[in-house]
């Protein structure tokens, strides 16, 4: 959400071909367990540049190093996030990663938003602390960073990203940075996170075609504990692969309406 | 960026030796990178460096815009520290590169400060399991003339695929 409400995309796409099928890109948005394991590697290098960068030069490192490194945070961290289904697949992830900073420029920012949606409503937008959002089954938004990644499948082993940041209109010029730097960092083809993503997808994808492969895929981790109102499912915690069901069913119903239409 | 000709005439009166030094350091930079030498590739770059793979050819600097690759000293060390973690599944077994420099021409031979802007072409083919892409496109490398050698303060790469859909991601340096 931005001072003047609607967000201004940024000129530039970057597309990453993944060889799996779609859906093991969209549970993989919502799984809180893969991510400290997944992404050691980069977690690991980019907390040991954290620590190089305080011992040579006395500083901080810049705020951009926590998105790498935050992604080592320990499982049972993870477990206390939140993730919510709602009807037809659409699925969130809570944030993690702390983002209502005060510096100079986070404060300039909220008081901006202030200013224009009053005191209360600026409050309900700047505390809203989500990480992914799904629109399922083709769109995965980042309303933190202003990040946006298309799926569009090629065939059932191969699917295009496009991946757009966002500048918010009105917004300071520091406030934009930090959606770049996600976008440069996190975002782009040469991410130091993706990589590892990207091998276990394939591998995935493999293991489920093989000729000894089980037609089953386990998605059982907190079955039968999932905290179902009218209006959307919860789950009993972060790591419950609740979202992952919760597509697969809606996923079903679209197969289903499908083959009646056909029939 | 492409370079006149008068760039090209000012190149063929350049000192023989300074365009031979430079396609040495050229290619002594891709033989690091292709044997995965990064601490003698790290060493090429001067402390305040830049390593830049632009997300569209026209963009004159770095700053404030979407970069394929963007790096300083700091976040380059990040980039090898993951390449070296055994844990780092993407490289089980480690991508292999080989890279081809060629059509090297000095753009501008040196300030007093001794800044040289040397442009080149190069092909790369990376093998990852069992397959293997191709990567091309061109290096604007600016250097700065230390001790007898030179080193990197920035090395812009324009893919020739800037804008084309990419199978899988890029974990070293081009």
């Amino acid at each position: 959400m931005c001072p003047t409400i609607s967000p201004t995309r940024a000129a530039c796409c970057f597309r990453i071909v993944q060889n799996n099928n779609w859906k093991i890109f969209l549970e993989n948005q919502l799984d809180a367990v893969h991510a400290s394991i997944t992404h050691i590697s980069a977690a690991k290098a980019a907390t040991d540049t954290e620590k190089e960068i305080k011992e040579e030069t006395g500083e901080d490192a810049p705020y951009f190093y926590k998105y790498i490194s935050s992604l080592s945070t320990p499982l049972p961290r993870w477990a206390t996030l939140e993730t919510r289904a709602y009807p037809y697949g659409h699925c969130l992830l809570g944030g993690y990663l702390g983002l209502r900073p005060t510096d100079p420029d986070s404060v300039f920012y909220e008081n901006i938003m202030r200013e224009k949606y009053g005191a209360e409503k600026a409050e309900e937008i700047l505390s809203r602390d989500v990480h992914h959002i799904l629109i399922y089954p083709c769109l995965s938004v980042q309303p933190a960073f202003q990040q946006l990644r298309a799926i569009r499948p090629l065939g059932p082993d191969k699917t295009l990203t496009e991946l757009w940041h966002f500048r918010l209109k009105g917004a300071p010029e520091p406030i934009y940075r930090r959606s770049l730097a996600y976008y440069n960092l996190i975002n782009s083809p040469s991410t130091l996170v993706n990589a590892d993503d990207l091998i276990n997808f394939w591998r995935c994808q493999e293991g489920l075609m093989g000729e000894e492969a089980s037609e089953w895929v386990s998605f059982h981790r907190n079955a039968g504990q999932d905290i179902t109102s009218s209006e959307m499912t919860r789950s009993a915690n972060g790591l419950s692969e609740m979202p992952m069901r919760e597509m697969f069913r809606a996923w079903s119903e679209y197969m289903a309406e499908g083959a009646e239409n056909l029939g | 960026m492409t370079p006149s000709r008068t760039d090209f005439e000012a190149n063929l009166a350049s000192p023989r030796s300074l365009k031979e030094d430079v396609e040495q350091f050229l290619y002594r930079q891709s033989e690091f990178l292709d044997n995965r030498n990064w601490d003698a590739w790290l060493d090429l770059f001067a402390p305040t460096r830049i390593y830049w793979i632009a997300a569209h050819p026209d963009d004159p600097s770095p700053d404030g815009r979407p970069c394929i690759c963007c790096e300083d000293r700091y976040l380059m060390r990040t980039r090898i520290k993951r390449l070296r973690n055994p844990k780092a599944w993407s490289q089980l077994p480690p991508h292999r590169t080989s890279h081809v420099v060629s059509n090297v021409s000095i753009v501008e031979a040196g300030s007093e400060s001794g800044s040289i802007v040397v442009q080149s072409r190069f092909h790369m083919v990376e093998l990852r399991w069992d397959k293997q892409r191709y990567l091309t496109g061109r290096y604007r490398h600016h250097l700065v003339r230390a001790d007898e050698d030179f080193k990197i303060s920035l090395q812009r790469v324009d893919l020739l695929n800037y804008d084309a859909p990419l199978d899988y991601v890029l974990q070293s340096w081009v």
